[in-house]
């Protein structure tokens, strides 16, 4: 609603009295207007004539300073003049002393103007001006300074008697009168005197030095003349004095002219300053009466406007009342008058027109004045009149109408109800096909009493139930009773804690998963789904639950993680491995160059010699380093050393040893090695890993209540008990076999316990491994492991390996080395002290050497000659190209040429592929002498 | 009741702006608080900062006033025209190189309260006035220029027309009558010499110095003797001199005095075995150019030209900014004065939000503090007397008057430092 429609409403919606308050208010705003313009003009105007009175005022004391200053100059020039005229006193008091009191009365006003200027409110130029005013007045004391001070200088010329000018004239006038008689000085006297006399009237220095010049002429002449001692001092004094004097006027006459040029400056300088403050002055007298005329006028058309306005205002509100009261107070008396007569169809116009029964509600819908309320009224009266006088027919008729439609709309209902049953109909059929063939157990509960209202067939299977098993009143709440579900994490579950009893309980959608326990049914993880059916009200009325077997995807689960763990084991064990590798190779091959040498030396030292039990030291100590290499590349499990002969019983102390200290005190260990054991054609590494895990195994089902370990080594030989032990063969065995008093085996786990993953232990405790690579190795061995086990009493593993019908050589029983026959041996190694050292040693045998340190070299020469050489013994780790690359182009040059490789380790190279190669030997460094001569010679005899 | 309260409304608002208005006029209290001894001058936002400037700019000896003034200028360029933010404002007035024209000068300056500082003056004479005046009004006076003892020290001690807050970087001439007066004696052999003054201190006081050290040496001087400013017969005092049988005459005058006794001495034929001898109010190229080939053989002492690489390029900046070469070079000692005085200036402004309050005794003694400080004319210490440069003397010899000033100054026949 825009502006010009609010005002006219907002002046009908007011009350009458406040309609002419709002009049008077008006009116009261006008008188205050009127007011206060006349006042403000009247402040302006005060102002602007206190501006004149001061202006006025600054411009009288201006130029009465000015005047007094003016004449105090003119004074004092005419003192200048009249001094000489009318004598000094009478000069003095006729002009000069009136001088100074007009100089005095200058200072005193321009004190007074400064005052002025300062203390009232005048233009910024008149109080800029106050600079001016500072100059004119220290300019009038400065005058009344140098006045003074020109007085005194003009008295020691001029003052009659002691005055220069006197003096010099008595002094001329003495002299002339000694000179009398002397001519030619007399001449001159008189040239001198007037000089001086031209002097006193142009008073130009240049006059006086001239009358010098003559008196040193006189001087002179005085020289050329006859005179008296007496004389001519005195006429020398005369002369001086005036010399004096006249140098006195000169001074004196200097400091008054210069007085006299200060004068002028003074003058030169005030003159334009009282001219300017008489200009300001004016200026602001002529400003001040514009000022008041102008506020004057604006006043008064200010006053005008404001009484005009008044007018229109008196006549718009007039006009206003006249409308909105009078006029309407006449229209409404002449309705009255009509409906008095009948009329009963009569409304006012200020009020709206009610057509029908009227509610009391709506009397009042918005507000108006008070002949507007009596209006309404009106017109309500009128309207209800109307209601009662027409009759009741019209209201039977609308009451009958409206009946026929309200049937319409009830028919129109019921077939829409049909309609909607049928599709309820056929959707139920849909959604019950969906259940029914649903791949998920389906499960619906009564919210109250927990009754199976639906569970499909899959339900049924997945709960290992059928029709005919289930109980007639098949219930959840009890049914969870029938088994025992465990959480993920281990904890019993309660009856309300599976997802439809909780969805029941509580409302709230839920999906987890579980393991399921019965008695006489394996066990089974579970995933279900549970969630509430709500009823119109918004009340939980049923639960449905989805179901799933995730027994086997929790199995796969498992295995994959099993997985993943052996996996970072054999990575870990890798990078380890490649690393004792390299350490080993180097550690190999320095040890080759220290036993190499130890034995060279040792042959070359004599028996009894002090240094050969030394040298024997260094041997044995050389020795230990190669068997504890060998021990960090079997540890690393990288050590592909093959199967060698070992002695069971010498892994099992070590194993024991290293058992000793790592479990707990309360487990006895009991050892028994049969010493006529034999040894065995093993991996000397996993023979110890099967140890280590029986016994660790072993150990662990004692760890709580602490028990006897029993270990034992026999040589068995079977042949009638076999049967006692299923995949035996018959032959001799070496047998271990490892007790404990644990808590045993179950039965029916104890055919699964050789099952990779298979475990009983806590999660972080084992792996499920042990026994399963335990199994394997035994098997890849030829060997059969047995397992007997009694519950709460213990178990006992037996392993059997075929024993080795070789013995083990000893390693410190002293065997010559074989000679050679001069057979021609290239020995290739890039460490050359190993080179060396290795055609020493085979010279001492017997043969003929040559050692190069470059494998390219070497086969360069191998190729020139190829049949020159007997044999090649070839390091396998050298720059350029390794021995094993060297030997294979060596043997497509020599098809029979037989090479021995050495190694200090290569996890690349083993007998297996070496042989296949085409290679003879590996030795594995450092090589002693005897293991490298029987090499040899097996080499060359095998030939 | 209900009338009243209309009343009230209607009139309330008016009350109100007026009320507002009221206080709205009302200027918030001033912070700064002067505890300055003599008196501070305050300098309103945007207002320029005034500095009285006194020098000769009438008659003969203008140009040395001029050179002066460029000299300010120069420093005031080298400050972009403005001073923390406030521009410069310079009244110039002339002394017409006389004392009762620096005091009447000085009395326009003193008249406005809100002048910090006076820049002046060319004469030592004009000086003498001002120096009192200024002193007295509380003020501060740095010149390039004067050079009479008396204005500062004499021998060590306070001279005469010594007043505080007086300074100056031209140099205190002391010493140039005694270097002079030794050259006479030791290097010309002279035993006899005339003096002339013009009554002016600044004049007085170096025949004054030549007479002490002359006569100390075993030398006589035959006459003694002044002229007035402004005069034109020079005749009869050249005559007084002849007659005295002087060897040397030592006439240290300005211009145009100076030059009427040399034209003067040059038509006396006795004067051909005279030697002429001025001091630096004469070493300038007006005077040379005036006197042409009369002035050959004449001496001149007056304090040694500063050199420099400072030197060289204000002198190049001067070429620059007014397309000639300088007149002479005391607007060095000018721009050193400047210098001096807008960093003191600087150092002791209390700076509060656009205005800056200038201590009067502050700004005294912090020139009275300057030591070392790098003028172009060399370092600069003021001493308790307001002496800021350490004088040393040349004595120079106009061979070739057709090469100007310059040459002149390149020309030193002899060369004094003061034992100090």
């Amino acid at each position: 609603m825009d502006i010009w429609h609010k005002i006219p409403r907002y002046w009908q919606e007011r009350s009458i009295s406040s309609k002419f308050a709002l009049g008077s208010r008006l009116f009261l705003l006008l008188i205050l207007m009127v007011a206060a313009t006349g006042y403000f003009s009247l402040i302006i105007v005060g102002k602007a004539e206190k501006s004149i009175l001061i202006s006025s005022e600054i411009q009288r004391l201006v130029l009465e300073m000015d005047r007094g200053m003016e004449k105090s100059h003119r004074l004092y020039y005419t003192f200048l003049l009249q001094y000489p005229v009318v004598g000094f006193e009478k000069a003095h008091q006729q002009y000069l002393q009136p001088s100074m009191r007009q100089i005095a009365q200058v200072i005193k006003i321009s004190e007074v103007l400064k005052h002025q200027i300062e203390q009232s409110n005048v233009s910024r130029a008149l109080q800029a001006s106050q600079i001016d005013l500072n100059l004119y007045l220290s300019s009038a004391r400065r005058f009344a300074e140098t006045s003074i001070e020109s007085v005194e200088l003009i008295t020691q010329i001029f003052a009659p008697e002691r005055g220069g000018e006197a003096r010099l004239v008595i002094a001329l006038d003495d002299l002339a009168i000694v000179l009398a008689g002397h001519d030619a000085l007399l001449i001159l006297f008189h040239e001198m005197k007037s000089h001086t006399q031209e002097y006193r009237i142009v008073r130009k220095r240049f006059m006086m030095q001239s009358a010098f010049n003559v008196s040193f002429r006189l001087h002179r002449q005085m020289e050329l003349i006859s005179l008296g001692p007496a004389e001519r001092e005195k006429i020398t004094g005369l002369l001086g004095q005036i010399r004096d004097i006249a140098e006195k006027i000169l001074e004196t006459d200097l400091k008054i002219k210069s007085v006299i040029n200060d004068f002028s400056l003074q003058q030169k300088a005030i003159g334009p300053i009282s001219d300017s403050l008489v200009k300001l002055a004016t200026f602001e007298v002529a400003q001040a009466r514009a000022k008041i005329a102008s506020t004057h006028k604006a006043a008064l058309f200010l006053m005008a406007g404001i009484a005009l306005l008044g007018v229109f205002v008196a006549f718009g509100i007039g006009k206003l009342l006249n409308i909105s009261i009078t006029e309407k107070l006449v229209r409404l008396t002449k309705k009255a008058r009509e409906f008095r007569r009948g009329n009963l169809e009569v409304f006012v116009d200020e009020g709206p027109v009610y057509e029908g029964p009227v509610d009391e509600g709506v009397l009042d819908e918005r507000p108006r004045d008070e002949i507007g309320q009596l209006a309404v009224t009106f017109n309500i009266m009128s309207a209800r009149m109307n209601v009662l006088v027409n009759g009741l027919e019209s209201k039977v008729d609308v009451r009958t109408k409206e009946l026929q439609a309200t049937n319409e709309k009830l028919r129109g209902e019921v077939e829409e109800r049909i309609k909607a049953e049928a599709d309820l109909v056929e959707t139920q059929a849909i959604l019950q096909a969906a259940l029914d063939n649903s791949p998920a157990g389906i499960l619906i509960a009564d919210a109250k009493t927990g009754q199976v209202q639906y569970i499909n067939e899959v339900g049924l299977l997945t709960m290992d139930e059928s029709r005919e098993t289930i109980p007639s009143d098949f219930n959840v709440f009890t049914y969870v009773r029938k088994f025992q579900g465990y959480g993920l994490d281990g904890h019993p579950m309660e009856p309300g804690e599976y997802p439809l009893t909780n969805v029941l309980r509580n409302g709230k959608p839920i999906s987890i998963e579980y393991l399921v326990k019965q008695t006489g049914r394996p066990d089974r993880f579970m995933w279900a789904n549970a969630a509430p059916i709500i009823d119109a009200r918004g009340e939980v009325k049923a639960g449905i639950s989805i179901f799933l077997d995730i027994t086997q995807r929790k199995k796969a689960e498992q295995e994959r993680e099993n997985l993943e763990v052996q996996l970072r084991q054999a990575h870990k064990m890798e990078a380890i491995g490649t690393l004792a590798g390299g350490i080993a190779h180097d550690f190999n091959n320095l040890l080759a160059a220290i036993i190499g040498y130890a034995d060279l030396a040792n042959e070359d030292i004599s028996q009894g010699h002090p240094a050969k039990d030394q040298i024997e030291e260094v041997l044995k100590a050389g020795s230990r380093a190669k068997d504890l290499v060998k021990q960090i590349l079997a540890f690393s499990r990288k050590s592909e050393l093959g199967r060698v002969l070992v002695q069971v019983s010498l892994i099992l102390k070590e194993v024991v040893h290293l058992l000793r200290a790592s479990i707990p005190t309360t487990i006895e260990i009991r050892l028994d090695i049969d010493p006529g054991c034999r040894p065995v054609l093993a991996d000397q590494t996993q023979i110890h890993q099967v140890i280590l895990n029986l016994c660790t195994n072993a150990a662990q089902t004692m760890e709580k209540e602490g028990g006897i370990l029993e270990i034992s080594l026999t040589r068995e030989t079977y042949g009638a008990k076999l049967f006692e032990y299923p995949g035996l063969t018959p032959g001799s065995y070496v047998q271990l076999s490892v007790k404990d008093t644990g808590h045993g085996i179950e039965k029916q786990i104890l055919d699964k316990i050789f099952d990779p993953y298979f475990t009983t232990k806590k999660i972080g405790k084992g792996s499920g491994m042990g026994l399963a690579m335990v199994h394997g190795i035994v098997k890849r061995h030829k060997g059969v492991i047995h397992v007997d086990s009694t519950p709460n009493v213990g178990s006992v593993f037996h392993v059997f390996l075929p024993e080795s019908d070789q013995d083990v050589l000893d390693q410190n029983k002293k065997v010559n080395p074989l000679v050679g026959g001069g057979e021609h041996i290239l020995v290739v190694d890039d460490e050359e002290a190993i080179a060396d050292m290795t055609r020493m040693r085979l010279e001492r045998l017997g043969y003929k050497v040559t050692s190069i340190t470059s494998s390219q070299e070497a086969l360069e020469l191998f190729g020139r000659d190829p049949g020159q050489f007997d044999l090649v013994i070839t390091d396998q780790t050298m720059p350029h190209m390794t021995g094993e690359k060297m030997a294979r182009q060596m043997i497509s040059i020599r098809k029979d040429i037989p090479i021995i490789l050495s190694t200090g380790y290569s996890s690349s190279i083993d007998e297996e592929k070496t042989g296949q190669m085409g290679i003879c030997a590996l030795l594995m460094k450092p090589v002693e002498i005897r293991e490298l001569s029987e090499c040899i010679r097996r080499v060359l005899d095998d030939l | 009741m209900q009338g009243f309260k209309s009343i009230v409304l209607s009139v309330l608002p008016l009350v109100l702006s007026l009320v507002l208005i009221f206080f709205s006029c009302t200027d918030p209290p001033p912070s700064f608080e002067c505890t300055d001894s003599i008196e501070c001058v305050t300098i309103g936002p945007g207002e320029p900062l005034k500095i009285g400037v006194l020098q000769a700019l009438s008659g003969k000896v203008s140009p040395l006033g001029q050179e002066q003034i460029r000299g300010l200028e120069l420093a005031i360029d080298r400050q972009n025209g403005q001073i923390l933010g406030h521009p410069f404002e310079l009244q110039v007035e002339d002394t017409g190189c006389t004392s009762e024209g620096g005091a009447n000068a000085a009395l326009k300056i003193l008249a406005d309260p809100q002048m910090v500082a006076i820049f002046g003056t060319t004469c030592s004479g004009a000086a003498r006035t001002v120096s009192h005046a200024m002193s007295d009004a509380g003020l501060t006076m740095i010149s390039g220029n004067n050079s009479a003892p008396f204005l500062t020290s004499i021998g060590g001690k306070r001279a005469p027309d010594f007043h505080p807050g007086f300074f100056r970087t031209s140099n205190n001439e002391e010493n140039a009558g005694k270097t002079a007066a030794i050259f006479a004696f030791q290097t010309l052999g002279i035993r006899r010499v005339a003096t002339i003054n013009d009554g002016d201190i600044y004049t007085r006081g170096l025949t004054n110095g030549f007479r002490q050290a002359f006569e100390k040496q075993g030398g006589k001087i035959v006459l003694d003797t002044a002229i007035n400013k402004g005069e034109i017969m020079m005749q009869p005092v050249l005559t007084a001199v002849k007659n005295a049988g002087a060897q040397l005459l030592f006439f240290p005058l300005f211009q145009p005095e100076g030059n009427l006794i040399l034209r003067g001495a040059r038509e006396i034929p006795e004067y051909k075995d005279i030697v002429l001898m001025s001091d630096g109010a004469l070493i300038e190229n007006s005077f040379i150019q005036d006197v042409g080939e009369k002035g050959k053989g004449m001496y001149f002492v007056g304090p040694a030209k500063p050199k420099g690489p400072a030197v060289d390029l204000l002198a190049l900046e001067y070429q620059k900014k007014y397309k000639a070469p300088p007149g002479n070079y005391y607007y060095l000692n000018a721009y050193d004065a400047a210098i001096v005085l807008l960093t003191a200036i600087e150092k002791i402004a209390i700076q509060e939000s656009g205005t800056l309050h200038l201590g009067r005794e502050a700004l005294r003694r912090a020139i009275y503090g300057t030591r070392n400080f790098k003028g172009v004319t060399g370092n600069l210490t003021c001493d308790e007397f307001g002496d800021c440069s350490r004088p040393a003397f040349d004595v120079l010899r106009l061979d070739d008057p057709g090469a100007g000033v310059t040459a002149l100054q390149e020309n030193v026949i002899f060369s004094y430092t003061s034992e100090e």
